[in-house]
């Protein structure tokens, strides 16, 4: 609950405020926000699995970004597309992790409804 | 404690989130925004053109038909310059562009190779310029090509070739330089063919960013010009 009203927050924040980042750096901070959301969905699963560890959240999610950012930025200068290896590990792992969230959903849903 | 703390710092770490999200929609909408309106600059400037250019085609075309009228009173008068008269004119008109033509030649074929891993897809140093035309054009006119035209765009005396807005401007009209673009030309098309496959001809600049396909052919057409050829400023010395 708190991590959606922290998102919304963050949209609104967004949407309203005018903060420049400089419009080269945009396409290192698409695949950091594809790392991002793999943190995220990352965390989703850690919580409904009873795991979940916010100093490895916060970490991963800073730490992924960084990296993917890097990894882009680096690709970009020798001339070969490294950020393709962030997206599809990445994207590769917010499908893994999103498989593991719907799973432990329904079965939590139907063991509400065996009554257990 | 602890727990109020973990939960707040993923609040603020969501919110980060939600921040970079709201702020990358925006700036690729503003992105967007800014593409169609450099479109709509680019299509008052073609109407400003094909404007002019329809009002430049109705004096000239007046002027032609005087002419004409002219010529065919000088025809009448003296039957025997008639014949004369009419090859000097169909002549000129071949050579200004001002009728299509056929004859043998060479087709050039140049297509953008495919760029699936490329980095950035943006990047518009991949492109072929005026320079890279230019340089094709020269070379053919080099070894006496006597008409070319680039993507059906017959070249005369006064057409420029020139880069704006994206585009590759072929005197009045224009060419996408991430298109396929087709030069004809014709002439002896062994003299040609070995121009155009001379080193440093289609490898030249940004060239080596596309395929190149050198193509003989006994019979190549090439349509006549939109441009109108000016004669406004010059006249013959006395």
């Amino acid at each position: 609950m708190i991590a959606i009203i922290g998102l919304l927050i963050g949209v609104l924040l967004g949407l309203l405020l005018n903060i420049n980042i400089p419009q080269s750096l945009s396409p290192y901070l698409s695949v950091a926000i594809l790392a991002c959301l793999d943190s995220v969905f990352g965390a989703v699963r850690a919580t409904l699995s009873n795991n979940f560890k916010a100093d490895i959240f916060i970490s991963g999610f800073f730490g992924n970004a960084a990296l993917a950012a890097v990894l882009a930025y680096l690709g970009d200068k020798l001339g070969i597309p490294i950020y393709i290896a962030a997206v599809i590990v990445f994207g590769g792992r917010i499908f893994d992790n999103f498989a593991v969230v719907r799973r432990l959903l329904i079965e939590r849903i139907k063991s509400r409804n065996r009554g257990d | 404690m602890k727990k109020v703390t973990s939960q707040i710092f993923v609040a603020i770490v969501c919110a980060i989130l939600g921040f970079l999200l709201a702020h990358q929609f925006k700036m690729l909408n503003e992105k967007n925004k800014d593409t169609v309106g450099n479109q709509n600059l680019d299509i008052m400037a073609e109407i400003d053109a094909l404007n002019k250019e329809k009002e430049e085609l109705l004096k000239v075309n007046s002027e032609l038909l005087a002419e004409l009228k002219k010529l065919e009173e000088t025809a009448a008068a003296e039957g025997a310059m008639e014949a004369e008269i009419k090859k000097q004119l169909d002549n000129t008109r071949m050579q200004l562009g001002l009728i299509d033509v056929k004859g043998p030649g060479i087709t050039i074929t140049i297509t953008p190779k495919t760029n699936i891993f490329g980095g950035n897809s943006t990047d518009t140093t991949r492109n072929i310029s005026e320079s890279e035309i230019v340089h094709i054009v020269n070379s053919l006119r080099y070894v006496r090509a006597e008409a070319i035209s680039v993507n059906d765009y017959r070249l005369t005396p006064q057409t420029g070739i020139k880069d704006s807005g994206g585009w590759i401007w072929i005197g009045n009209e224009k060419i996408n330089p991430k298109d396929k673009i087709v030069i004809k030309a014709i002439g002896e098309k062994e003299s040609l063919s070995y121009a155009a496959n001379f080193v440093g001809v289609l490898d030249y600049g940004a060239l080596q960013n596309y395929y190149s396909e050198v193509k003989e052919s006994d019979e190549i057409i090439i349509k006549k010009t939109t441009q109108t050829i000016r004669s406004e400023f010059i006249s013959p010395v006395e």
